[in-house]
């Protein structure tokens, strides 16, 4: 895979302001301003949901530690932490802010009905019950209410039929959200 | 009753209280102001913003109030960032992309527009014509990109060594040194005569030295203060009787280098 990113992290062709087994962080060459810094996972990924969810907090608590450099050492008054995915080597932008400085990430909002407001909402809230099976919310989810005889059911066939449960779901706590899937159909 | 409060003689806590009680992201988590939420655990909730940059715009913010990112407990912030890949995940499925831009503002000069700190989630499209969100290239003398290479350095190394021994990493290193330790210890610096008769083996030194890290420490990088330790505290003398504290540390840092 031809990645010009991946070639520079190998060849260490860059001003590296900390690395190790997963993670780089540089300043880049061509930067929006002095103290910008650039986050990437060493392994080549474009999506974040490729990546393991260790790496993700591991990729986030860079960004928030370089975020509070920044603060300090480039004498900002704000910072923005900019993740855009794209087909290209993901990478997340720490950004020194002060005043007048020609920057502006802010955007126009968008027009949109309260209907059309609540379409994408129901679509989401689905999309994130079935994604909640998965390992992605195995932390500790809030119950609602108690469980019935049919989610318990429910579950089982998801069991047999999904690929490998959670890793570290505590033991005997349904995640709230099951419940919701009897009205998949 | 709209009374301005009187800021200059507050105490930062007390305009802390003021902001809570007045935010409108604390209404809206105890529900006092209507939402729709896509999320909601005793963390953090998202919920779609009213003035979304796309449709399918997410906000992320933890339940208790922080002004800013850095000042969110370790634990929240790490179930915060773990569950935005699934609300990722998630929403590129309700909204059928696969790309998203995750927008964090910390203070009002970069964009932030509340005092209660949260993130974007916006999903993307070609031509969608969000292009505020793209990262500006432009050409700086070297110099003045340079200067922050080495404080950056500094502190990054700092937080990231401080984050790994919050999060069992550095558990798992000092295990390894341990072990390591050991090896090396019936191997070389121990003299086998003492090993068996000693009232320590070389084993429970090691354990010793990963269950107090200061100590290694101390042995690492100032063996003479450590053997001036040792003179004055018994317990620490009977431990490491007989062993050349020199060797003990070139064999420590030798294992860290590994």
């Amino acid at each position: 895979m031809d990645c010009v990113v991946c070639d520079k992290i190998s060849e260490k062709k860059a001003m590296i302001v900390y690395e190790d087994d997963n993670l780089v962080a540089i300043l880049p060459s061509k930067p929006a301003v002095p103290g910008h810094v650039k986050i990437m996972p060493k392994q080549h990924f474009t999506q974040l949901d490729e990546m393991s969810d260790d790496l993700v907090e591991e990729l986030f608590f860079l960004a928030n530690f370089a975020s509070t450099a920044v603060f300090e050492v480039a004498k900002a008054h704000g910072t923005n932490i900019i993740l855009n995915e794209s087909d290209n080597h993901l990478a997340i932008d720490v950004i020194p802010r002060k005043e007048n400085d020609g920057l502006n990430f802010l955007w126009k909002p968008k027009q949109m009905s309260p209907a059309e407001m609540d379409e994408v909402h129901s679509k989401i809230t689905d999309k994130v019950f079935l994604v909640s099976r998965g390992d992605e919310f195995n932390h500790e989810a809030k119950q609602e209410g108690p469980k019935d005889i049919i989610a318990e059911v429910e579950e089982k066939k998801a069991g047999e039929t999904e690929t490998p449960a959670p890793k570290d779901t505590k033991k005997g706590k349904i995640n709230y959200l099951i419940k919701h899937l009897i009205k998949i159909p | 009753m709209a009374e301005q409060p009187d800021f200059d003689n507050m105490t930062p806590e007390q305009i802390a209280e003021y902001q809570k009680q007045n935010c409108i992201f604390c209404k809206i988590i105890k529900g006092d102001i209507p939402s729709r939420k896509a999320y909601d655990d005793d963390k953090i909730i998202s919920i779609l913003d009213i003035n979304p940059a796309a449709k399918g715009h997410l906000l992320v913010m933890t339940k208790e109030h922080y002004p800013i990112l850095p000042l969110i407990p370790f634990d929240t912030a790490s179930h915060m960032f773990r569950t935005t890949k699934g609300l990722v995940k998630a929403l590129k499925q309700a909204v059928i992309t696969n790309k998203t831009t995750i927008f964090i503002a910390n203070g009002a000069i970069a964009g932030q527009q509340s005092p209660h700190f949260l993130y974007h989630i916006v999903p993307r499209d070609n031509n969608d014509g969000l292009d505020n969100f793209i990262v500006p290239i432009k050409d700086y003398k070297e110099e003045e990109v340079l200067q922050y290479l080495s404080p950056l350095k500094a502190k990054l190394g700092m937080m990231m060594r401080d984050y790994k021994s919050k999060t069992g990493k550095a558990e798992a290193i000092a295990k390894q040194v341990s072990q390591g330790l050991a090896d090396s210890a019936n191997k070389s610096f121990l003299k086998p005569a003492e090993a068996k008769s000693g009232p320590v083996n070389s084993h429970e030194l090691a354990k010793f030295i990963e269950d107090n890290p200061k100590i290694k420490d101390m042995i690492l990088n100032n063996p003479e203060d450590f053997k001036k330790e040792i003179e004055a505290n018994p317990e620490i003398k009977k431990l490491f009787a007989n062993l050349d504290i020199a060797k003990l540390s070139a064999a420590l840092s030798a294992i860290k280098k590994e």
